[in-house]
């Protein structure tokens, strides 16, 4: 919740209403909507368009209340699986269950699960409250309740003041929390949010993945959101499922993702890193001979043959001399050197002609300059080795 | 026509840098130049000028001076049961009509978006045939289908459905009508329903409606501006119909036009055809300014001045 959303309030969702605090009671209030998480599960689920794939087999259980995010390049199948749990897509094969239970049978409308579009898709017709009145309307709730949940959701997202207008009357960034309020005010388990903030600029993506993040703590729902940005994917989830041509090729948190990528795909998806290929020999998998160069691995990674070094940005650290004991090294030339305030970025050569990436902080500064040789040094514990492609 | 100057207007010409080839916010090299441009009108002014705005003009005038100059024509319109009689005729026809194709040509606007573009290619040929045949080839085409012992009558006689007499009534003209007239109504439905995102009827699903309730709640609101400017073109295309009632209908309930033109042609009264031929107009345009003020306030959009189509 930022300041800067064009409507002015600067405190989080219910601080900034301290005096109506009290009708929350018949609103939105914690107790009644932590209970509505559900546990999804999907078991090989396919689907195909003609000959071509769009997902294959895609297994995953997400947690009661998880945030879970399916990441991926444009076209690896995360909106069809999507449109699958919400049931606009029929699987070719597989299952999903809910809570446990079968949803093939179940129409979208009887799915119980809000889902905000890409592009929003609001009605055009109706104006905001009604577009989030919708729903209430479709489950023949009272008038009063009706109206009450409708205040909520509205508060929510703070768009109090915009409820007569119609959805070409509002910014994205408004029509983007309209989508939102009208997919949680009927308190579904499960939300989907398919690339919810994709057309939005990156200050406003920045201020309503705040947004989204402080409603996901209050709601409990589970949320399954799509997106292609890896720092949205990263900032926003519990976990993280990365496909890659309709196949989830990892999953974990983000930290996980990203310390210990179990691909060159996940490695070169999610974040910057530094890469030594090489070939791991079966017989001495605590080393990866690198032309010349034997460069200490950690020795648990079972990967063997042709196989990369993957080296975060920050585990690097330049040194004029050789490598501690202990720590792993190459030698290498500054070539470009960024300053990033906090920190700098340094781009090196190494030896073959490939460029490695450095990153260092105030406290890691090894004074070497553009043109200067030295050493990138690493803890080999702290680098991951994949199988090269 | 002197306003429109043959020559390039020295202003904007003057204003351009020396410098070689079109500005920049000049599209494209081989256009005319900007301050030609209104020349391009000038073929169009012209034949509106001469073939609409001038005999219309001589037929409202026609209907107030001949044969001497009063209101007689109009009160005689007013007092002629007769002519009542045909204009009521011709606006119930022109209601049923729309009413008919819209009814017919929704769902099968629906069928045009949802289906593939083989099948959608398909519809729409079939739609616009009735543009590449002749007029005289269709409607004869209809007497042979309508005629007592015609297509239609064999068809139900062997399916024991016994006969219906439909040449030479208003229902045999309506439905030669509604056959012409389709493609007016449902090429705008089409226009306007394949704008509609999808997504937004998903939307009304994931939102609890179920399928028919989010096809009426959400579809078909957003199908609105089609329905009006489909309707609308209907409705006043259907008031014109002459070759159509003449030969399908009878003389006995004919319809504006072939009244109309019995007074101007056959008893050379200009004056009374002149009133009838202000009542029709005057109909198509309260009906235009209607119709295009209750689509405003319904769907924020002008249907019936554009067709539907996005300006
Ligand atoms: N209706 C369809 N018919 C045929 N192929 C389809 C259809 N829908 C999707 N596909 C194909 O399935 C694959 C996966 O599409 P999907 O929309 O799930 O990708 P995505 O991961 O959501 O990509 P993006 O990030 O670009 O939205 C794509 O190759 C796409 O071309
Ligand atoms: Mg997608």
């Amino acid at each position: 919740m930022s300041a800067d959303l064009g409507r002015g309030g600067s405190a989080p969702l219910e601080a900034a209403h301290p005096a109506t605090a009290p009708r929350e009671a018949g609103g939105l209030d914690a107790a009644d909507l932590k209970r509505s998480g559900a546990a999804i599960e999907l078991r090989g689920l396919t689907k195909a368009y003609g000959t071509s794939q769009a997902v294959r087999g895609v297994d995953l259980t997400i947690e009661p209340g998880e945030f879970m995010t399916f990441l991926g390049p444009s076209g690896s199948g995360k909106t069809t699986t999507l449109n699958m749990i919400a049931g606009f897509v029929p699987p070719t094969s597989g299952e999903i269950l809910v809570d446990g239970r079968p949803l093939a049978a179940t129409p979208p409308h009887r799915r119980e699960m809000g889902m905000v579009f890409q592009g929003y898709a609001l009605f055009p017709h109706l104006s905001v409250w009604d577009n989030i009145e919708f729903p209430l309307r479709q489950r023949k709730m009272p008038k009063a309740r009706r109206r009450e949940l409708v205040r909520a959701a509205v508060r929510t997202v703070q768009l109090e003041g915009f409820e007569r207008r119609r959805p070409a009357q509002l910014s994205g960034g408004q029509q983007q929390r309209v989508a939102f309020a009208r997919a949680i005010v009927y308190r579904p388990p499960v939300l989907l949010m398919d690339e919810p903030l994709g057309a939005l600029d990156k200050k406003l993506r920045e201020a309503l993945q705040e947004e989204i993040r402080e409603i996901h703590r209050k709601v409990g729902t589970t949320f399954l959101y799509v997106t292609h940005d890896q720092e949205e994917a990263l900032s926003l989830s519990d976990r993280i499922a990365v496909y890659d041509d309709g196949r989830i090729v990892q999953v974990g948190t983000a930290e996980e993702l990203y310390e210990r990528p179990r691909s060159l795909f996940v490695a070169q998806f999610l974040g910057e890193s530094t890469l030594l290929r090489g070939v791991v020999h079966p017989d001495d998998p605590r080393r990866l001979h690198a032309g010349a160069h034997g460069i200490p691995l950690s020795g648990s990674h079972g990967v063997r043959g042709d196989a990369v070094v993957v080296i975060r940005p920050e585990q690097l650290r330049l040194t004029a001399g050789g490598p501690a004991p202990g720590r792993a090294g190459v030698p290498v030339t500054v070539r470009d050197e960024t300053y990033l305030g906090h920190s700098r970025k340094l781009t090196v050569e190494l030896p073959g002609g490939h460029t490695g990436l450095v990153r260092e902080g105030p406290g890691t500064a090894s004074g070497l300059r553009v043109g200067d040789s030295g050493y990138a040094t690493w803890d080999p514990a702290a680098a991951a080795v994949v199988p090269d492609l | 026509m002197t306003a429109i100057s043959p020559r390039p207007a020295p202003g904007p010409a003057a204003d351009r840098p020396a410098g070689p080839g079109p500005r920049s916010g000049d599209a494209g090299g081989g256009r005319a130049p900007r301050s030609r441009r209104p020349l391009l009108l000038v073929p169009t002014v012209l034949l509106v000028l001469a073939g609409f705005v001038y005999p219309v003009g001589t037929i409202v005038v026609r209907s107030v001076t001949q044969p001497e100059f009063g209101p007689q024509n109009f009160s005689w319109l007013l007092h002629d049961a007769t002519s009542l009689q045909v204009l009521g005729r011709t606006l119930v026809v022109a209601a049923l009509a729309t009413l008919i194709t819209l009814v017919l040509g929704y769902p099968y606007a629906y069928l045009m978006t949802v289906s593939g573009p083989a099948l959608r290619g398909l519809l729409m040929l079939a739609v616009l045939m009735p543009f590449w045949t002749s007029l005289m080839v269709r409607v004869f085409a209809w007497v042979i289908i309508l005629q007592d012992h015609g297509v239609l009558n064999t068809v139900l006689g062997a399916l024991g459905l016994g006969e219906t007499h439909l040449l030479g009534t208003t229902t045999g003209v309506l439905i030669g009508i509604c056959q012409l007239l389709m493609p007016f109504m449902v090429l705008p439905l089409f226009n306007a329903m394949r704008s509609i995102d999808r997504r937004v009827v998903q939307a009304g699903m994931i939102c609890g409606a179920p399928p028919w309730k989010a096809f009426w709640r959400v579809f078909v609101p957003l199908s609105l501006p089609g329905v009006f400017a489909g309707s609308l073109m209907v409705f006043i295309l259907s008031l014109g119909f002459y070759v159509t009632p003449a030969v399908l209908g009878s003389p006995r309930q004919e319809l504006l036009p072939n009244a109309l033109y019995t007074q101007i042609s056959e008893l050379l009264n200009w004056g009374r055809g002149g009133a009838l031929a202000v009542a029709l107009l005057l109909t198509a345009g309260v009906l235009l300014a209607v119709t295009t003020w209750v689509s405003k306030r319904v769907t924020g959009k002008a249907a019936g001045v554009t067709g539907g189509l996005e300006l």
